[in-house]
């Protein structure tokens, strides 16, 4: 039911076992895969360089931003610095292809729900497709999982008519 | 990526244009298929669409509510089976000005699009009926924002929201999930633009993407059906486009 095929996905991340679920999940699919880790110096240079390789755009972008378990306010806080260079990565019309599915997957509970929403709207004539998934903290098989899953259904053009959204995925509180 | 292989799904109001798009999907993704909804005629059509074999139909007016029980009995029967998830995609969606929104008018609807579920997910939550179930109720974007004469279907369908993460807290324990799909203005394919009302052409419009297809409702609901949404359980699923 789901497909990508001939598509090509952008993952700016740190090494999580979560990412590695998604990146396997979508490999199997047969999306080409670049994963970029967000601390390096040269992040621009090496997406360039991912470019010039095959000389396609990207027609997926995840962007993961976690953050340690019992992470404090202000560390939280301080973590919502790295949305500029989400945004600005977002901006780079060399990058993207028009009609760009892009996930945000952060588990930074103070993540702003409406920003999901404001990109969509200010990248609407790109046709960028943004959602976001805020995720349990705790990157468990189980949370690996259904995570994994979701984030595949959203990027996938199934959820064509979904824009904006930002999920919480977390355990239910019974 | 997707497959229902050795799920048996109730599909609720298979007569209507979501109903049967969501028959035929599953009846793709390999699950057993059992229609049900009022008009046999129209269920039979449906059930002629289907790929595989092994399907059923099981006539069945949802607001009987006192056989609602024999009635899930009766397909547990059909082979001996307990059922894997229902999804339920009757409605009515009559409109009326505030100034004829009586209490027939709104128990009507209210009856449709809130007690039956309600009464349905309850006897389906059986251990008998029902296990390791997927349930997904396709309610609408007006029920967080709906427009004039909407009074009656918005306040059923807020009803069956708010419903959601409660019946998905106490079915928990029984490996029961329930989720919720509300989509903005869908097309069926019958039907023509110009032949709408202005709010809903308006929404259309507004959504920037073009009416939601029947389909990818049906893809949604699949998904939510499948166990590749396991641990996915008390949401709502807006679909609207850029109408955000």
């Amino acid at each position: 039911m789901i497909t990508f095929k001939n598509k090509k996905a952008l993952i700016i991340t740190t090494t999580s076992p979560l990412i590695e679920e998604i990146s396997r999940k979508l490999i199997n699919q047969g999306v080409k895969v670049i994963s970029v880790n967000k601390n390096i110096d040269n992040l621009k240079e090496k997406i360039q360089e991912s470019m010039t390789f095959n000389n396609e755009k990207f027609d997926i972008f995840i962007y993961y931003e976690p953050i340690v378990e019992k992470a404090t306010i202000s560390s939280r806080i301080e973590s919502l610095i790295n949305i500029d260079l989400y945004i600005d990565l977002l901006s780079k019309e060399t990058y993207f292809k028009k009609e760009v599915s892009v996930l945000n997957i952060t588990s930074n509970t103070l993540y702003p729900e409406s920003l999901s929403k404001e990109l969509s709207l200010k990248f609407f004539k790109e046709k960028i497709r943004v959602n976001s998934l805020i995720i349990d903290e705790n990157e468990s098989l189980k949370n690996i999982k259904k995570t994994s899953y979701m984030s595949l259904f959203l990027l996938s053009n199934n959820a064509k008519f979904i824009v904006g959204e930002t999920y919480n995925i977390q355990e239910i509180e019974i | 990526m997707i497959n229902l292989n050795h799920k048996k799904i109730l599909v609720l109001g298979a007569s209507g244009f979501i109903g049967e798009q969501v028959a035929i999907k599953l009846s793709t993704l390999g699950a057993r298929v059992i229609l049900s909804g009022r008009n046999k005629e129209k269920l039979k059509s449906t059930f002629f669409k289907l790929k595989g074999n092994n399907h059923s139909i099981c006539p069945f007016d949802i607001n009987e509510k006192n056989q609602i029980k024999d009635f899930l009995k009766s397909i547990v029967e059909l082979d001996n089976k307990k059922i894997s998830g229902f999804v339920y995609c009757n409605g009515m969606a009559n409109l009326r000005p505030l100034k004829n929104t009586n209490l027939d008018f709104s128990n009507t609807l209210m009856d449709m699009n809130y007690y039956s579920f309600i009464e349905i997910v309850r006897l389906f939550s059986d251990k008998r009926i029902s296990e390791e179930a997927s349930i997904v109720s396709i309610s609408s974007i007006a029920s967080i924002n709906g427009d004039k004469g909407q009074l009656a279907y918005s306040a059923s369908k807020g009803a069956l929201d708010s419903s959601i993460k409660v019946i998905a807290k106490e079915l928990y324990t029984k490996e029961i999930r329930i989720n919720n799909i509300r989509p903005a203005a869908l097309l069926p394919e019958d039907i023509e633009f110009d032949t709408l009302p202005d709010a809903i052409k308006k929404t259309i419009i507004d959504m920037k993407t073009g009416p939601i297809s029947p389909e990818s409702i049906a893809d949604q609901t699949c998904f939510l059906l499948s166990d590749f949404s396991k641990g996915i359980t008390g949401k709502s699923f807006d679909v609207r486009g850029y109408l955000i």
